[in-house]
Order: structure tokens, then C-alpha cells, then sequence
């Protein structure tokens, strides 16, 4: 642990968060999400369904 | 390159190709597996994939007793092509429909529902950027544990999933399915899999995929 580079792993985890904003700008309105919302829950398939 | 190390990469390339064919024939039946071909023989269709899978381990055997060096760098290389790639595949469709991987983020019902679309907007980046890292840079050992942090969070999130019985898809590689609830156990053994040559990634030199082949190990 002491010698992983911790400056790249924030790099890569801090560039994912920019990019995943800018992302939800980019695409098509009906693909893009509400910040902080949720999204419906289905009801778990009968058991007999294959 | 002597009589040893040509039987070693011999032994290594069908290792390897065990390998690519049991995570296809588990992560893909109806299109790639015999069993699922052959259900009314076998009809436990994970049991060919996984027999793979050991027989591909076993196979690592005699490559590594006759060329350890160049078994190391060939499994080096070819973890971090296999395993990169795959992030990159799978990371792609959520890119593209944040809205889709959300719906099917929240079946898992492990996060609150307020973090659904955060985690569905920025899982999908994070998945991209360390795939394409651990492939083109030299930060192999740092990539290699934000993937296997992943590959854990995956299994856990899964295994929670198969033990509640929810009956949901894995979301892994296509956004269609949420609605058909096919089987997250494939995925979770899948992961399961894939998890160690992760680890053992981790373990290896910092240097890139040129470097495996062009620099001398450390005595």
C-alpha cells in the first residue's frame, strides 16, 4: 500500500465524477437522469418464469 | 526462445483461450454454450464453463514449472488486455443511456434511492477510464485494485441480490433485461472468477504493456 500512487488513483476517481456530470448533459434527454432521484423498483418474477 | 519456454507458451495460449471460452459460455449460454445447447442432457448449464475454468488453471500448471518469467508475461499481458477490455465493453452502453443502467441499478435495491442516478452516472465512467488506464498506462498495480474494489462491490451487491431472491438481470453488458429479471448468479460467478486475476494484478511491477516485454525483471 505504501508505495501505490495515490495522486493517480484520485485523478482517475475525480476525472470519472467530472466526466460522468458533463455525460448527463451530453446525452439525449430522454437517457439522462435527475441528480439526485431514484428510479422504480419492479415486483420479482414468479418463480415458475424461466 | 528454447524447447521450455515454446511447450510453456503452448501450455499458456490454451490456458488462456479455456479461459475466454468458460467466461463466454457462463456470461453468454444461449449463444455460445454446449450445455445450454444441450439442456435436456445437462441441464445445470454453468457445469461445462466452470469446468473450464479449472481446467485452465490446471493448465497454468506446467507452463509456469517450465518458464515462469514468460508465463508471468504472457498472463500479465493477457489479463490486462481481457480484463481492461471487458470494462471498457461493459462500460459503454451505460455511457450512452444513464437513464436505462439507473432502472437497472435500483432492481438491486442496495443503494438509497436518492444515490441510484449518481452512482448510475458515475460507476459507468470509473469503469471506462480505469479499463482504459490499466491497458494504456503504466499504473498497472493502481488500476488493477480499483478494478478488483469494483469486481468486490459487484460480487457483494450480487450475492445480496441471489440471497433476497429479487430474480434481477446483472445489467453487466446490456441495459434490456431489468423487466425479464434473468439470473444474477451467472453474473456473481462469473465475478467470482474474474476477481482473482484481478488481485494478482495487483501484485505485479508497475510498467506498460510494452514494458512487460522490454524490461528485465528485478532480480
Amino acid at each position: 500500500m505504501k508505495s501505490l500512487n495515490l495522486k493517480i488513483l484520485l485523478i482517475v476517481v475525480g476525472a470519472s465524477a467530472v466526466l460522468a456530470i458533463l455525460n448527463n448533459f451530453r446525452v439525449p434527454q430522454q437517457n439522462r437522469v435527475s441528480w439526485f432521484g431514484g428510479q422504480p423498483v419492479f415486483s420479482a418474477p414468479a418463480k415458475d418464469q424461466p | 526462445m528454447n524447447r521450455r519456454s515454446v511447450l510453456a507458451s503452448v501450455w499458456m495460449a490454451s490456458s488462456l483461450s479455456l479461459m475466454v471460452l468458460a467466461i463466454l459460455e457462463i456470461s453468454f449460454p444461449s449463444t455460445f454454450s454446449l450445455a445450454f445447447r444441450l439442456e435436456s442432457l445437462l441441464p445445470y448449464r454453468m457445469q461445462i464453463g466452470i469446468g473450464e475454468v479449472f481446467l485452465s488453471a490446471l493448465f497454468l500448471w506446467p507452463a509456469w514449472r517450465m518458464d515462469p518469467d514468460l508465463s508471468g508475461r504472457i498472463l500479465e499481458t493477457a489479463a490486462r488486455l481481457g480484463i481492461g477490455g471487458m470494462f471498457i465493453l461493459a462500460s459503454w452502453f451505460k455511457i450512452q443511456n444513464p437513464q436505462g443502467f439507473a432502472l437497472l441499478v435500483a432492481q438491486y435495491q442496495f443503494l438509497p434511492q436518492g444515490a441510484v442516478n449518481l452512482f448510475a452516472l458515475f460507476m459507468p465512467q470509473l469503469e471506462l477510464w480505469t479499463g482504459l488506464a490499466i491497458i494504456l498506462t503504466r499504473w498497472n498495480r493502481e488500476m488493477a485494485l480499483l478494478l478488483s474494489a469494483m469486481f468486490i462491490a459487484f460480487i457483494v451487491a450480487l450475492a445480496q441480490a441471489v440471497w433476497r431472491d429479487l430474480g434481477i438481470t446483472c445489467g453487466c453488458f446490456e441495459i434490456e433485461g431489468a423487466l425479464s429479471k434473468r439470473d444474477a448468479w451467472i453474473s456473481l460467478v462469473r465475478d467470482l472468477i474474474l476477481v482473482w486475476p484481478t488481485l494478482w494484478l495487483a501484485t505485479r511491477p508497475n510498467r506498460s504493456l510494452i514494458g512487460i516485454w522490454t524490461k528485465r525483471p528485478a532480480p
